[in-house]
């Protein structure tokens, strides 16, 4: 690979980094994304020679000085990185959100999302290979790198094994992987309702699939009870209960704006990056004893066409007097 | 920047005369506390007090840094030896653990956090110092033999650095309580180490594998008597640097408490209640009592310190001095300025009267310095009035 080769496929290396650190949604492709990232990554270490990895006594002097250099000026790229990556992401948020709060997913809380996990990872193991093709004039596996590293033709091909490895395994854990409770995010806990007697609580939370490289099923809801029921508030999709029609005459037109649903919303938590989240439903029902069944469901599909796609659901139980019986 | 007895490229004087001494900012930052200092001074302010303490622990901050930062490294020099630079690996380590584990979450900077940061500081300094800087210095002015040294401390750093931030990330993905441990590193001082680990973990690593400087040749002339007196001046100064918070902790618990001037914030005279019509006709005359709200601001230690408004609202009428029905207090009243903790305290003060008709209020409560957190003070403060309204704090 030539130097100008090299450097091509690093610049592609930082553009789909970058679109990764970036606030852009990835509509369930994240997995492309990472599985090319991880193409040029294999392309960059074979030509390179896996110069970054060697061992010291399988160098001679004069590789054992290029990697160590490399390995200086790639930590301090690394601090560069993170700050131009963080200015990136804030100002593709600001574009994306464009200013509305709160944002999709702020219910739930997933802590350091897929997406920048991959990130981070690629600084850290790539950036000294990144270092070593931008600068070196001619290509190390030409000074017989790769025979030291017992890299045949036999060697170069089993790492690209790597990318179906790597979809296989991801394949596994959305598909068929235990689905995982996700912790309430950044919603705010409130109480009091908008009619006296009333107690209210949000409730976020949510079920993710794939652990942060999958899908997560939301739920934003804000649910009030008047000791006779448990209904939920703020969502034209789910009407409260007939007998509390009275209470909504004065408060219908203005809390059942449907520009005015972030305390509620059917779907709006749902985080796609690495498999598509679709066919999101809301159900709530009331028993006979005023309790609360709130049901979240959508459909995870990792492929297209719906193929090895699964049923998430998120339940949320409150009784008529706010005692929670079952939670995201 | 060359060190022991490998011959190499040397430093401008020019360059070496920025490193050497106060540096600009220094300056600009020692003439700027003085300036706070004659500010409050001229101001009579009453903030002077706690704060005087930590501006002169600033002033002082600072001049050690400008006299490390003018020791040179030379062979045989403290700075130089590897039982030096490796203590100064580990107490950075140590620092940074501290500064995670006393920081709270959300981005408050407790003053413990403060203190931790400052001998980060001085610390990183030092490294800076012990290692010439080495690690950061352009191309141009390190020879090969220290090229070779940088280029593989960084090496090594890279997977150390690799491997925290792994096991951040790792404990992030693992469960929820550990997502919950991530958070609150990174959200209190784990961003602080991590900048910290970006820019000086090579430096530590390089501090920790340089070779011991060889021994000075029997024939090298000796050490100039000047550089002699700044090192040992330097070595003394981060001694007392980190010794004084230390101290003063142990002057929160032994110290006399000390108070402010009482000052009665109610008129003094008692006021007369009736008319003149009404005493003609032969109606008595009603003296009120008089009252007074006495406050006062007791402090405990110097500098590693708490203090407590005192705020006693107390009547008098000759015969005796009484607590009016009704008064309240809060549930807070004691204030840690820097470094102690109050583990307990009694806001509402028991009164007690005395045949002599005085009065006695009393205020309980436990300090604790923050450092040396085996050592509790009990600390009664008294406010005695007595039954013409004269008042006396004991503490």
């Amino acid at each position: 690979m030539t130097r100008s080769m090299r450097r091509v496929a690093v610049i592609s290396v930082a553009a789909i980094t970058a679109v990764l650190a970036s606030a852009l949604p990835l509509h369930g492709f994240g997995i492309v994304v990472m599985v090319a990232l991880a193409g040029l990554d294999i392309l960059l270490l074979q030509a390179t020679g896996w110069l970054a990895f060697r061992r010291g006594s399988r160098l001679d002097e004069r590789q054992t000085a290029l990697r160590d250099r490399a390995y200086r000026r790639g930590f301090r790229l690394i601090g560069l990185a993170v700050l131009l990556l963080w200015l990136l992401w804030f100002g593709s948020y600001v574009f994306v959100v464009g200013g509305a709060t709160p944002s999709a997913g702020d219910a739930i809380d997933g802590g350091i999302a897929g997406r920048i996990l991959v990130v981070i990872a690629e600084l850290l193991t790539m950036m000294a290979t990144c270092v070593v093709a931008w600068r070196e004039d001619g290509s190390p596996e030409s000074d017989g790198g790769a025979a030291v590293a017992g890299q045949g033709l036999h060697g170069r091909w089993l790492a690209w094994l790597l990318l179906p490895a790597i979809v296989a395994a991801w394949l596994l854990a959305v598909a068929w992987g235990p689905p995982q409770a996700v912790a309430p995010g950044s919603i705010s806990v409130v109480g009091g309702g908008p009619a006296s007697g009333w107690a209210c609580h949000e409730f976020g939370g949510g079920t993710m699939v794939g652990a942060d490289f999958g899908a997560t099923v939301g739920l934003r809801a804000y649910v009030c009870w008047n000791g006779t029921d448990a209904f939920v508030w703020g969502d034209p999709a789910v009407p409260p209960p007939a007998s509390l029609n009275h209470y909504f005459k004065p408060y219908t037109a203005l809390e059942f704006d449907a520009a005015n649903t972030l305390e509620s919303g059917c779907g709006l938590d749902n985080l796609s990056d690495f498999a598509a989240v679709g066919q999101t439903t809301c159900t709530a029902r009331i028993d006979a004893n005023g309790t609360l069944h709130y049901t979240v469901s959508a459909r995870v599909s990792p492929l297209p066409f719906g193929i090895a796609s699964r049923e998430v659901s998120v339940d949320l139980v409150v009784t008529r007097t706010g005692k929670v019986l079952e939670q995201p | 920047m060359n060190s022991g007895a490998s011959p190499g490229p040397r430093r401008s004087p020019r360059t070496l005369a920025a490193h050497a001494g106060f540096s600009p900012i220094g300056i600009l930052a020692i003439v700027f506390l003085l300036l706070v200092l004659a500010a409050l001074y001229v101001a009579n302010s009453t903030d002077i007090a706690p704060a005087l303490p930590w501006i002169t622990y600033l002033l002082l901050v600072f001049v050690t840094w400008g006299v490390v930062a003018g020791v040179r490294r030379e062979p045989g020099s403290w700075l130089g030896r590897r039982d030096v630079r490796r203590a100064l690996v580990a107490g950075i380590a140590a620092d940074c653990v501290g500064v995670v584990a006393a920081s709270s979450p959300g981005f408050q900077v407790s003053s413990a956090t403060v203190l931790l940061l400052l001998f980060l500081v001085l610390l990183n300094i030092a490294l800076g110092r012990a290692t010439e800087r080495m690690a950061t210095a352009p191309d141009g002015s390190v020879d090969e033999r220290q090229e070779a040294l940088r280029n593989r401390a960084h090496r090594l750093a890279y997977p150390i650095f690799a491997a925290i931030i792994g096991a951040l990330l790792v404990a992030d993905a693992v469960s929820t309580q550990s997502q919950t441990w991530t958070e609150h590193v990174l959200g209190s001082g784990g961003l602080l180490v991590f900048l910290e680990l970006l820019f000086v973990l090579p430096g530590m690593v390089l501090a920790f594998i340089e070779p011991a400087p060889p021994p000075p040749e029997p024939g090298a002339p000796a050490r100039p008597r000047a550089a002699n007196v700044q090192a040992r001046v330097a070595v003394a100064l981060v001694v007392t640097l980190f010794a004084l918070p230390f101290l003063a902790s142990v002057g929160t618990a032994v110290l006399p408490l000390y108070s402010s001037a009482v000052v009665n914030t109610s008129p003094p005279a008692p006021t007369v209640i009736g008319t003149p019509s009404s005493s003609s006709t032969g109606g008595q005359q009603v003296a009120s009592p008089a009252c007074g709200n006495f406050l006062s601001i007791v402090f405990a230690g110097w500098g590693v310190s708490a203090e407590m408004p005192v705020s006693a609202y107390a009547c008098w009428d000759g015969r005796r001095a009484y607590e009016p029905s009704g008064t309240g207090y809060g549930s807070k009243c004691w204030v840690s300025n820097a470094l102690v903790s109050i583990p307990a305290e009694q806001c509402t003060p028991s009164a007690v009267t005395a045949s002599d008709g005085t009065l006695t209020l009393t205020w309980r409560a436990t300090v604790s310095p923050e450092l040396l957190p085996f050592l509790n003070r009990h600390v009664d403060v008294q406010v005695i009035i007595d039954r013409n309204g004269h008042v006396e704090i004991h503490r």
